[in-house]
C-alpha cells in the first residue's frame, strides 16, 4: 500500500515537472518570437543595420536622438554617415562626452568601425541627433533614412518609439 | 600556535577589515559623489506658468533638481525618463510629497513656456524653468554646479551646452541634502528618492 501511494506520489511528480516545463517551454519560444518580431534589421554584404529606432519628439524640444546597432561583419575598415532622415530638416552624427561630472555632445562628420567590430548607438553614448520634423510624426511609424556605410547610400527605416519604453527594455536587457 | 603565524594572521586580518573599509568608503563616494553643498539652503525666484516660483517657500518634502536644456537630445532626456519611471514606481501617496525641477540653463534660446511645456510630458511632477542669464548663474552657483554655452557653427543649431550631470535632492526648507551624478538606472534614483522621504 506505502509502495503503491509512493509510485502514484512520484508519477504525479513526474506529471507536474513535464507540465511545467512545457509551460516554460512555450514561454520562452513566445517570448523569443516576439523579440524577433520587434528587431527591425537590415542586412547587406558584410554589415547589418539592427533595430534602428527614432524617440518621438517631444514638445518644446527641436531635438531628437535616434539608435541603431551596426556591426561590420567583414575584414575591412567601414565608414558610417547618416546623410538624411525624412521629415527631419536635419541629421548629425553625435556623441556624448562625459567629463569631470560635465557632459557634453560631440559632432562627429562620421562613425568609424574595425574589422568584426559592432558599434553601437545607444543613449548616453553615440547616437544621431535629428532636429524638427516638418510634419508630426506617430507612435509606430516608420521613416525613411539615408545612411552612406563604405561609399554607398543604404536606405533603412527607423520606427518612431516612446522614449521610455525603449529606456526600460534596454536596461533590462543589459541586466 | 607558534608566535609568528599568529602574529602574521592578526596582520592579514586587520589590514584586510582597513582595506574593505576603504573600498566599502571610496564605492560610496563614487557611486553618489561628493555633497557639493552639505545643508546649504537653496533660495531662487524663477517665473512659472505665469507667476513667479518661489523656492524654498514653494518646496515639497523632497524636491529634485536637474539642470539642462530642452534641446538636448540624449542625456537630459535620458535622466529625466528615469527620474519619471521612478515617480511613477512610487505610491501614489508618496509622488505627491515630489517636486522635480529641471532648470534650463539655455537661458538665449529657451523660453518658460516651452520648458514647462517640455518637462511636463515626461511627468506632470516635473516642473520646467528657466529664467536670466543672471537668475540662471545665481541658481547654478547655490548648487556648485555649472554649465557653458559655446558657438558650434556646424551644427543645425549653432550652439552646444556643457552642463553637470548631477541629481540634487533638497528638504522641505531648501536644504541640499544629497546629490547623485550619473544616473544609470530607475531603481537608482528610486531607492535614493525612497531613502530621502
Amino acid at each position: 500500500m506505502i509502495f503503491i501511494s509512493r509510485f502514484l506520489s512520484f508519477g504525479m511528480i513526474l506529471c507536474s515537472l513535464s507540465v511545467s516545463q512545457e509551460i516554460l517551454a512555450k514561454t520562452h519560444s513566445q517570448k523569443n518570437h516576439q523579440k524577433s518580431d520587434l528587431k527591425n534589421e537590415f542586412k547587406k554584404g558584410s554589415w547589418n543595420i539592427l533595430n534602428p529606432r527614432i524617440y518621438m519628439p517631444r514638445p518644446g524640444s527641436k531635438a531628437t536622438a535616434g539608435y541603431f546597432e551596426l556591426s561590420n561583419q567583414s575584414s575591412a575598415d567601414l565608414t558610417l554617415t547618416v546623410s538624411e532622415v525624412q521629415p527631419f530638416a536635419r541629421v548629425e552624427t553625435h556623441e556624448t562626452v562625459k567629463e569631470n561630472e560635465q557632459v557634453k555632445m560631440i559632432q562627429v562628420d562620421q562613425f568609424s568601425l574595425a574589422p568584426k567590430e559592432t558599434l553601437q548607438l545607444v543613449p548616453g553614448g553615440k547616437h544621431i541627433m535629428l532636429f524638427e520634423p516638418q510634419k508630426p510624426l506617430q507612435l509606430g511609424q516608420t521613416l525613411r533614412g539615408k545612411l552612406k556605410i563604405q561609399n554607398q547610400i543604404v536606405e533603412v527605416d527607423f520606427k518612431v518609439v516612446d522614449r521610455a519604453q525603449d529606456q526600460i527594455q534596454g536596461q533590462h536587457q543589459h541586466h | 600556535m607558534p608566535r609568528k603565524p599568529l602574529l602574521f594572521v592578526t596582520t592579514f586580518a586587520f589590514l584586510f577589515v582597513i582595506l574593505t573599509g576603504l573600498i566599502g568608503f571610496y564605492a560610496h563616494k563614487v557611486s553618489e559623489g561628493p555633497l557639493l553643498t552639505p545643508h546649504q539652503t537653496i533660495h531662487f525666484e524663477l517665473p512659472w506658468e505665469n507667476q513667479t516660483f518661489k523656492f524654498p517657500e514653494q518646496a515639497n518634502k523632497l524636491n529634485l533638481f536637474y539642470f539642462g536644456y530642452t534641446n538636448c537630445p540624449d542625456v537630459c532626456p535620458l535622466t529625466l525618463t528615469y527620474i519619471a519611471q521612478s515617480l511613477k514606481n512610487i505610491d501614489s501617496q508618496l509622488q505627491d510629497q515630489i517636486q522635480v525641477i529641471f532648470v534650463s540653463v539655455d537661458h538665449q534660446h529657451d523660453n518658460p513656456e516651452a520648458t514647462q511645456v517640455y518637462a511636463q510630458s515626461f511627468d506632470p511632477h516635473i516642473k520646467g524653468m528657466t529664467g536670466t542669464e543672471s537668475q540662471i548663474n545665481a541658481l547654478v552657483q547655490q548648487f556648485h554646479a555649472s554649465y557653458t554655452i559655446e558657438k558650434a557653427e556646424k551644427t543645425y543649431l549653432g550652439y552646444s551646452v556643457t552642463h553637470s550631470d548631477r541629481v540634487f535632492f533638497t528638504n522641505q526648507n531648501g536644504e541640499v541634502i544629497k546629490s547623485i551624478s550619473n544616473v544609470q538606472s530607475v531603481q537608482e534614483i528610486q531607492n535614493h528618492i525612497k531613502e530621502s522621504l
